[in-house]
């Protein structure tokens, strides 16, 4: 036990900041049209919303199910897991949220309303992961090659689909796991880039604050069913 | 360094006496138990060689390898523990067409002992090498069980040395008992101007066993050079022919007479000229390791 008081989480971390942010260079280089695509896709889902809700969500569901499944293996499994052995372990995450999505987006939807204090929270955190996290890159002085853009990097993919869990009526099952596990690798996220950088920890535990926040403030919230 | 291509050929390749050994004034440390010699700066590959498949570093960590190898360098160590680390020694070895010279040292890293066996198998294809110089215990993880792994296949044949490792100064209570029990040709431990613990109790008794030490985190991951940056050497670095401060850092730890090797980790080739360069020339005496001590407490 005294011996575990001796370790630091700098101990427990196996690469480089440089080889970390490589890792996106890499993979926007090989997979940049289809970063495009999704972005698109999200954006028309969103402005799908606000005339069909239901059909809205149905398509950001799949999306997300799919961008979800496509980071995970593509970027996490391949890219990342060679560098990172323990990331291995949130592969399940990634394939639960997947298919509860997949879930989501096939299921016949009576409209899933929720109120407009998580409609609030749900687009911001999406206009956060679709725009704010791609520019990330150059305000931290990295290379635009290097940015961290949604249905790609595992973090902007992961708040998108936090953002996409708050539009769910709270009292739905899945929408807590799709939270907890959003929250699970954003929290995971701060960490690890805590210790590479501490600047750059700051978005993903920005995220993580107002994720928290916003759903215990709507688990407590009594009219959640308002429009 | 006994490898896939080596083996076939029917070369036996247990000795890792550098082609260079004899030649200018290199200095080398002998194993006790098998009087194979070493150069005693060695090179990690913790963080720095965990590249993944990123084409750039992987040839960026080779030319590492390469310069590391042509500067006459032994010991190359790593970890199942280090990510992709070893797979980026293979890759950087294969390209050199797998040197002699390099003395193949890894771990056994899990805490399921039965595991142990396959781990090395899959140690030894990253390495692309049939068999490895010397495999450890990594932090005394299933330490007993992993022992007598590595000791029967040292005893087959199929291993040339065994040792366990610690760092950060842990474990050092049942390290010593480790090493006063067990017959290892090796153990690693943290030592450094810094972290002297070990010059208490396991370095006499490593010396007193015959038991060959390495000395890992000699720049605490580069937090010694860091904090030293600026600052002028003492003046006996002249003596030494010593001309920057990592220099002297290696110089102090494998002046310990119990020391046989220090394996510094970069990504820079020409940080392991500037290593490699401790591994020549003059070394501190007791006196002079006194007043680096000294100095380096003063400052």
């Amino acid at each position: 036990m005294r011996d575990w008081l001796t370790y630091q989480l700098s101990d427990f971390l196996l690469f480089s900041e440089r080889v970390y942010w490589r890792l996106f260079v890499l993979e926007n280089a090989e997979r940049w049209p289809l970063a495009l695509f999704a972005q698109l896709i999200m954006v028309s889902a969103v402005g799908i919303y606000f005339r069909r809700p239901d059909f809205g969500l149905r398509v950001m569901s799949t999306l997300l199910g799919l961008a979800i499944a496509s980071t995970s293996w593509h970027f996490v499994w391949q890219r990342y897991a060679p560098i990172n052995w323990a990331i291995h372990y949130a592969i399940p995450l990634f394939v639960s949220q997947a298919v509860i999505f997949g879930m989501i987006a096939l299921r016949p939807l009576s409209v899933e309303y929720t109120s407009q204090f998580a409609k609030t929270m749900g687009f911001s955190l999406l206009l956060i992961a679709i725009v704010a996290y791609p520019l990330l890159a150059p305000l931290y002085g990295r290379s635009i090659a290097s940015a961290e853009v949604f249905g790609i990097a595992p973090d902007p993919t992961a708040v998108a689909a936090l953002g996409v869990s708050f539009l769910i009526k709270k009292n739905r099952w899945y929408r807590h796991v799709l939270v907890a596990l959003s929250l699970a690798w954003i929290g995971q996220s701060t960490i690890t880039l805590f210790v590479l950088d501490q600047r750059a920890a700051l978005p993903p535990a920005i995220v993580l604050m107002i994720g928290l926040l916003g759903h215990v403030l709507l688990a407590i919230k009594p009219c959640d069913e308002l429009r | 360094m006994l490898t896939r291509r080596n083996f076939l050929q029917g070369i036996a390749a247990s000795s890792a006496l550098p082609a260079n050994a004899s030649a200018g004034d290199q200095i080398l440390r002998e194993i006790p138990n098998s009087r194979v010699k070493i150069p005693p700066v060695g090179l990690g590959s913790w963080i720095t060689f965990n590249v993944g498949n990123d084409p750039i570093l992987l040839d960026a960590c080779a030319d590492v390898i390469a310069t590391f190898v042509a500067s006459g360098g032994g010991m190359i160590d790593s970890s199942p523990m280090y990510g992709s680390s070893q797979a980026t020694i293979g890759y950087g070895l294969n390209k050199l067409s797998y040197p002699r010279s390099v003395f193949s040292t890894d771990k056994v890293w899990t805490s399921a002992p039965k595991n142990g066996p396959e781990q090395i198998k899959e140690s030894k294809m990253a390495w692309g090498v049939e068999r490895f110089d010397l495999l450890q215990v990594h932090n005394l993880v299933a330490w007993e069980e992993h022992l007598e792994t590595l000791l029967a296949m040292k005893e087959d044949g199929r291993l040339a040395h065994v040792g366990v490792t610690t760092s950060h100064g842990r474990r050092h209570g049942l390290l010593e008992k480790v090493m006063r029990d067990y017959p290892l040709d090796f153990v690693q431990l943290t030592y450094n101007l810094a972290d002297r613990d070990a010059e208490d109790r396991l370095l006499p008794i490593a010396k007193e066993k015959g038991i060959s030490v390495i000395a890992n985190r000699p720049f605490r991951r580069g937090a010694l050079p860091r904090a030293l940056q600026g600052k002028p050497l003492p003046a006996i670095a002249a003596e030494l022919s010593v001309r920057t401060w990592p220099e002297l850092l290696l110089k102090f730890i494998i002046s310990h007479p119990a020391v046989t090797v220090a394996i510094p980790a970069t990504t820079k080739v020409e940080h392991v000229r500037e290593n490699m360069s401790a591994a020549q020339g003059p070394l501190p005496d007791p006196a002079m390791r006194q007043q680096i001590v000294l100095y380096f407490a003063n400052l």
